[in-house]
């Protein structure tokens, strides 16, 4: 077993225990974010994104972490809307989400059992029918686009705004967890008053001193963040974007620090073989950039975009070399 | 026995160190959904959808067991494990499970569809701020919301 392997079972576990712990291993918990009784789900979720995303920023922007290495999961935009819609619909009939009924499941819940199994055939059932779904699967790539990215503004303006917003944002029942739906043992009794946004009981002093504490923390951490500029410390050139370089005939340098044998399989045109590192290196008006996702994302980003559309010339010379 | 459950905020705060950690050491998020979809392309022939869970990618795999384990420690600590069906007083068993399974079934289409599900592409995705992340996210979110009303009567 390696030590990656090691490393996804600690994190696994660390992710179950989490997920126990704040209640997420029980459906009428979950169902209850619907109902507006119980708003677990979303604080838990909405706190833990709020904490990476500050952490991942300023573990970058101190130098600590390498931000460009991690994988920013690919943006697909009309397949990830309607799986979403699709997804939206099963995660309210079943009341758990995917790694939500593993935990059910393993706390003995027969419908995590439940939703598990659906989820495995639902997956299977895709998979199968993909020779139907593959041209809307691939459909509309945007490649590791971030909000940011999109927006044109510095990341670390768009982490404050989120971080912000939530730092100030009403939260029913600031600390305590409201009861849930209808746990077993409690079958038949009624549904909790409904409270949600709207009626939240008024804490004691302390409680409303210590929540104005960590608000103004918070919000202060969000607006120094806004004006921190960007957590990364080696530059990217997105596949999309090398594409539209190379096709506006920028001048540009690619070195590939790929072995010679890769090179000889498939490179970039116009790029020049200089082994070194596993990095595709591009110069562009002065500045160096490595492409993201190597030679691989290059190959399936930039032929998924231009499938439909007539294969220019450079992309002609891209499938002379095996593509 | 019955513990109570974290305060959310915590249990957040925890969840959020637990995926930082995963950037960190593992230089990718968490995960869930992908876990299924390694497993299904281990029974169905190949194709290009389960080729690209083909390989190396045992590491959704092994989170997931680890999910299960640490799920089930936390539960059996806590006094909370219990062999039950979780259901609304106005339903059967039977309605519950078949509801589970179905909602699953949609789950998995949605996921494959959008390649992740509230583990792998919104939690982890939404604070790497990936707009297909957080465009699925709303729109999942949105859908659920809209048709609670109709299912309300499984949770009487």
């Amino acid at each position: 077993m390696g030590v990656a392997m090691i490393v996804a079972l600690a994190i696994g576990i660390a992710f179950g225990w989490t997920l126990e712990r704040a209640g997420l291993g029980s459906a009428p918990k979950l169902a209850g974010q619907f109902y507006f009784t119980d708003f677990t789900v979303l604080k838990v979720m909405f706190t833990a994104i709020v904490v990476a995303m500050l952490g991942a920023f300023w573990l970058g922007r101190l130098g600590v972490l390498d931000l460009a290495g991690v994988y920013v999961p690919e943006t697909f935009l009309l397949p990830q809307i309607a799986g979403g819609a699709i997804f939206g619909a099963g995660f309210l009939i079943a009341g758990l989400c995917p790694g939500t009924s593993c935990v059910a499941a393993a706390s003995g819940r027969g419908d995590g059992l439940a939703v598990m199994g659906g989820m495995f055939t639902g997956v299977l059932a895709t998979g199968l029918s993909f020779a139907f779904l593959q041209r809307f699967y691939e459909s509309t790539p945007r490649g590791a686009l971030t909000i940011p990215q999109w927006l044109h503004v510095p990341y670390g303006l768009v982490v404050g705004a989120v971080v912000f917003f939530f730092a100030i944002a009403p939260h029913p029942a600031f600390g305590h967890p409201l009861p849930a739906l209808r746990g077993e043992g409690q079958r038949g009794t009624p549904p909790p008053q409904r409270d949600g946004a709207f009626v939240t009981p008024l804490p004691a002093r302390g409680e409303r001193v210590r929540e104005a504490g960590v608000r103004g923390m918070l919000a202060l951490a969000a607006i120094v963040t806004m004006f921190a500029g960007s957590p990364y410390i080696t530059r990217y050139v997105e596949p999309l974007d090398l594409a539209s370089w190379i096709k506006d005939h920028q001048t540009i340098q690619v070195i590939d620090g790929r072995s010679a044998q890769e090179f000889a399989i498939a490179h970039v045109p116009g790029s020049t073989n200089a082994p070194g590192d596993s990095a595709i290196h591009v110069r562009k008006d002065g500045r160096d950039y490595v492409l993201r996702g190597g030679i691989d994302g290059w190959k399936r980003e930039v032929l998924a975009a231009t499938r439909p559309t007539p294969v220019t010339r450079y992309f002609g010379g891209l499938r002379r070399h095996g593509c | 026995m019955n513990r109570p459950y974290a305060n959310p905020y915590v249990a957040g705060t925890g969840l959020g160190l637990v995926l930082l950690s995963a950037y960190a050491f593992a230089g990718r998020g968490l995960g869930a959904s992908g876990a299924f979809a390694s497993a299904a392309a281990r029974v169905a022939p190949a194709n290009p959808y389960f080729s690209r869970y083909h390989g190396d990618d045992n590491w959704l795999v092994v989170e997931i067991a680890g999910v299960i384990i640490g799920g089930f420690l936390s539960a059996l600590l806590a006094g909370r494990f219990r062999r039950v069906v979780e259901r609304g007083a106005g339903i059967t068993t039977r309605t519950r499970i078949a509801l589970a399974f179905g909602g699953g079934v949609a789950m998995g289409l949605g996921a494959a569809l959008a390649r992740g599900c509230t583990s792998g592409l919104a939690l982890t995705g939404g604070a790497l701020l990936s707009v297909g992340s957080w465009a699925f996210m709303i729109v999942a979110f949105a859908i659920a919301y809209l048709l609670a009303p109709a299912m309300r009567w499984a949770w009487r």
